[in-house]
C-alpha cells in the first residue's frame, strides 16, 4: 500500500480514529507526515496497564502530559492509569479549554491519605471549565469538592464510591445543568436529596443496609432507576415513563409519588415492601404498559408476611394498558387467592395483555394456580406469550408432580401461548 | 435498479482501462464528482473516470448500488410495488439484448479492439443477462425487507465484508472514494486502513504494512524511541 501517495487530510483522517494512547505513541514515530498528523486527534486514552511495564526515565504523568503537548484541540480525555494531582493539574491546564468529555480512574476509595498541601484529584478536575462530561471511578468524596460550577455539564457518571451526603449535595450543586446523573456501586450515603431542573435520566445503586432515603425534585425526570433506598419521595413525575425501584438488602416503607400519568414501564424488586408501598405504587401505576413484580416479601416489621389477596378482575381492570406482566416473587400467590377470580363479570377481558411471565414457586394451593392461569388464558385476548418458570419446587410431595402435570396438561392445550422454562 | 426515483437515466461512465460502465443517474450520483458534472449538464456520452480502474469501479458501483437499495428499502412506501417494478427492471435489463448490442458496437467502434477488451465485453453483457443470479438477489432482497429490526447491523456487516480485503484493494478503494467523492464509502475504507494500523503491534510493523519509510534522522529516531519505550 501506497501510504505516501495519500494527500495529507486523508492521512489525518485515518490517524484521527485512533484513540489508544500506545497506537497514538507509535504512530508518532512512524514518519514525519504521520507525526505532523496527530495533532489534530479528539480523543486520547490510557488503558489501565499502559504504564506497567515501563521503565524508562520519565514517570507516567509526564509521558501523558508530553502526548497532551502534542495535540491541538483534544475534546476527550480517557485515563485509567495510575496517576497523581499533581499530573492531573498540569494536564488539565493544557487541555481544559477544548476539553468535553474526562473520564478518570481515580482509584482512591482506599486512599485515606489526608492531602493536605496538594489540591486533591477531584479538586483538580474543576479546571475542566468546559466539561460536558464526566465519569469516575472509585471516587472518595468525604469533602465537599472543591468545584465551581460546572456550566456545561450534561452527564455526571460516579461508578464506586465512597460518598458523605453533604459532600455529594456539594458536588451536584455544582452541575445544575445535569441531564444524565448515574451513581453505581456508592456507600456512605445515608439522605440524599437531588434538585436539578433538567435531570431526565437518572440511575442509582446504594451499597449498604439498604436504607436510605431520597428525594428528587426534578420536573423533567423520564427515567428513574434506584435500588437501596427504603424511602423515597419523587414530586414531580408528569415526564417519569420508566421507573425502576429495588432493595437487595433493606425494606421499602414509604414511597410517595403522586399520579405516574406517564408511566409505562414500572420494575418493583426487592426482599421486602410495605404493604402500603407496594399498593400504591400499584395504585399510582395505572396507564402502565409494562410490570415487572419481583417482591419476595411483604410486612412492616421483621416478620417476613406473604401478600394478602388480589382480586383478579380489579387488579386488570385497574391496570387497563398492560401488555406485559412478570409476575415473579409473591405477587402471583397473592392473585390466586380463593376470592381472586370472584368478581368476574360477563364482559370481562384483559384487553392488552400479550405477554406474561409467570414464576411459580410451590406446588401450595395448585387448583387457585391452575385457575388463574387458564384466567390469563381465557380473558387475555391478545396473550401471546405466556412463559410459566417452575422454581425448585420440592419434588418429595406427590403434590408437587400432579401441580407439574396440571402445568403441561394447560400447555399442551395452548400450545402456540404456553412456554414452560 | 431503483424504481421510485427520476426518470431511470443511465449514465455512461468509463474507467482508466477503457471499460464502459451503464449506471444508473441514481446509483452514480452517490459521488460527489459525477453529481456535479450532472448538474452542470455535462453528462452527455461517456464520463471518464481517468484514475479508477475498472475492476475498482465495479466494486464502487456495487457500493453505490447497495446504499441506493438500503435507503429505498427503509422507505415507507408500497414496497411491493417497487419490489414488482424492481423485478421487471432487471428482466428487461437481462433481456434487453438490443441495447446491449448496441453498446458494444458503440465501445468498438470508440477504441482500438484487443482480444483481452472484448473479452471483458462479453463477460459484462452475460452479467446482465444472467436471470438467475437476479431473481436470487431479489428473492434476498424481498427477505431483508422483512427484516425490519436489523436492517441496519445487516448493511454494516455487508460493509464489512466488502472492505475485507486486499491492502492493495483497499488502497484502490480508498483513492477511487476520494477521486469521486463517495463520503461513504471513504469512511468506511478509512476506519479499516485505522483498524489495520490499530492491529499492528510495532512502528517497524506499520510501516512495513504501508509500505512507509522513515524520514526521521537517526538521532530524529532514537529520540522519539526513547520517548516511546512505555509503550513495549
Amino acid at each position: 500500500m501506497r501510504m505516501d501517495s495519500l494527500p495529507d487530510a486523508i492521512v489525518q483522517y485515518i490517524l484521527s480514529h485512533l484513540n489508544n494512547a500506545r497506537d497514538v505513541a507509535a504512530c508518532n514515530c512512524v514518519s514525519k507526515r504521520w507525526k505532523e498528523s496527530l495533532p489534530y486527534l479528539r480523543s486520547l486514552y490510557f488503558p489501565r496497564n499502559s504504564f506497567d511495564s515501563h521503565s524508562g526515565s520519565d514517570n507516567p504523568d509526564t509521558i501523558v502530559w508530553k502526548m497532551l503537548s502534542t495535540i491541538v484541540c483534544l475534546e476527550e480525555l480517557v485515563v485509567y492509569s495510575p496517576f497523581t494531582s499533581a499530573g492531573l493539574a498540569l494536564w488539565l491546564l493544557l487541555v481544559h479549554s477544548s476539553l468535553k468529555h474526562l473520564e478518570l480512574r481515580m482509584d482512591n476509595i482506599t486512599e485515606y491519605q489526608a492531602c493536605l498541601d496538594s489540591p486533591s484529584k477531584l479538586d483538580c478536575i474543576s479546571a475542566a471549565k468546559n466539561l460536558e462530561s464526566l465519569k469516575l471511578w472509585g471516587v472518595l468524596m468525604v469533602n465537599p469538592p472543591k468545584w465551581d460550577v460546572f456550566k456545561n455539564l450534561r452527564s455526571l457518571e460516579i461508578v464506586g464510591a465512597r460518598l458523605e451526603d453533604p459532600a455529594f449535595s456539594a458536588a451536584l450543586r455544582a452541575c445544575p445543568n445535569l441531564t444524565n446523573l448515574v451513581l453505581l456501586g456508592c456507600e456512605g450515603v445515608r439522605s440524599v436529596s437531588i434538585e436539578l431542573p433538567y435531570l431526565e435520566h437518572c440511575k442509582l445503586d446504594f451499597y449498604g443496609l439498604g436504607n436510605c432515603s431520597l428525594s428528587l425534585t426534578c420536573p423533567k425526570i423520564e427515567h428513574l432507576e434506584v435500588q437501596g433506598c427504603s424511602w423515597i419521595r419523587v414530586r414531580e413525575t408528569t415526564c417519569l415513563r420508566n421507573l425502576s425501584i429495588a432493595n437487595n438488602a433493606g425494606r421499602v416503607y414509604m414511597v410517595d409519588f403522586g399520579k405516574l400519568s406517564a408511566l409505562e414501564f414500572l420494575s418493583m424488586r426487592g426482599v421486602q415492601w410495605c404493604w402500603d408501598a407496594i399498593s400504591k405504587m400499584l395504585e399510582w401505576s395505572s396507564e402502565v404498559k409494562h410490570l415487572y413484580m419481583k417482591v419476595e416479601f411483604t410486612g412492616d416489621l421483621e416478620t417476613l408476611l406473604p401478600f394478602p389477596e388480589v382480586d383478579f378482575v380489579e387488579f386488570f381492570n385497574s391496570h387497563p394498558k398492560l401488555q406485559k406482566f412478570d409476575i415473579h416473587g409473591a405477587m402471583f400467590a397473592a392473585l390466586c387467592q380463593k376470592n381472586s377470580l370472584k368478581n368476574v363479570e360477563p364482559g370481562f377481558v384483559i384487553p392488552c395483555l400479550e405477554e406474561v411471565v409467570v414464576q411459580v414457586r410451590s406446588p401450595l394451593n395448585a387448583e387457585q394456580k391452575m385457575s388463574t392461569l387458564e384466567s390469563l388464558l381465557k380473558y387475555g385476548k391478545n396473550l401471546k406469550t405466556m412463559v410459566i418458570r417452575i422454581l425448585q419446587m420440592k419434588s418429595s410431595h406427590s403434590s408437587t408432580d400432579d401441580f407439574f402435570d396440571e402445568i403441561c396438561r394447560l400447555r399442551f392445550m395452548n400450545r402456540k401461548i404456553v412456554r414452560i422454562e | 435498479m431503483s424504481s421510485s426515483n427520476n426518470s431511470g437515466k443511465v449514465l455512461k461512465l468509463k474507467s482508466k482501462d477503457n471499460q464502459i460502465f451503464e449506471v444508473e443517474e441514481s446509483v452514480a450520483i452517490q459521488s460527489e464528482l459525477i453529481k456535479n458534472v450532472v448538474e452542470a449538464g455535462c453528462d452527455i456520452g461517456v464520463i471518464p473516470l481517468l484514475t479508477v480502474h475498472s475492476k475498482t469501479l465495479r466494486n464502487v458501483i456495487e457500493w453505490c448500488q447497495k446504499h441506493v437499495d438500503y435507503v429505498e428499502e427503509n422507505d415507507s412506501g408500497s414496497n411491493e410495488e417497487e419490489i414488482k417494478n424492481w423485478e421487471s427492471e432487471i428482466c428487461e435489463e437481462g433481456n434487453n439484448n438490443g441495447s446491449d448490442d448496441e453498446e458494444t458496437k458503440n465501445w468498438e467502434s470508440e477504441e482500438n479492439n484487443n482480444g483481452s477488451d472484448e473479452e471483458e465485453a462479453k463477460n459484462w453483457e452475460s452479467e446482465g443477462n444472467n436471470d438467475g443470479s437476479n431473481k436470487e438477489e431479489v428473492e434476498n432482497w424481498e427477505w431483508e425487507e422483512n427484516n425490519d429490526g436489523s436492517d441496519e447491523e445487516e448493511l454494516e456487516n455487508w460493509e464489512s465484508k466488502f472492505v475485507d480485503v486486499d491492502k492493495d484493494s483497499l488502497y484502490a478503494l480508498l483513492l477511487a472514494a476520494d477521486y469521486l467523492s463517495i463520503d461513504s464509502l471513504l469512511e468506511r475504507v478509512i476506519k479499516q486502513v485505522a483498524d489495520v494500523i490499530k492491529q499492528c503491534r510495532s512502528v517497524e510493523e506499520v510501516r512495513q504494512t504501508f509500505g512507509i519509510k522513515s524520514d526521521f534522522t537517526p538521532e530524529e529516531e532514537e529520540e522519539i524511541r526513547e520517548e516511546i519505550s512505555w509503550i513495549d
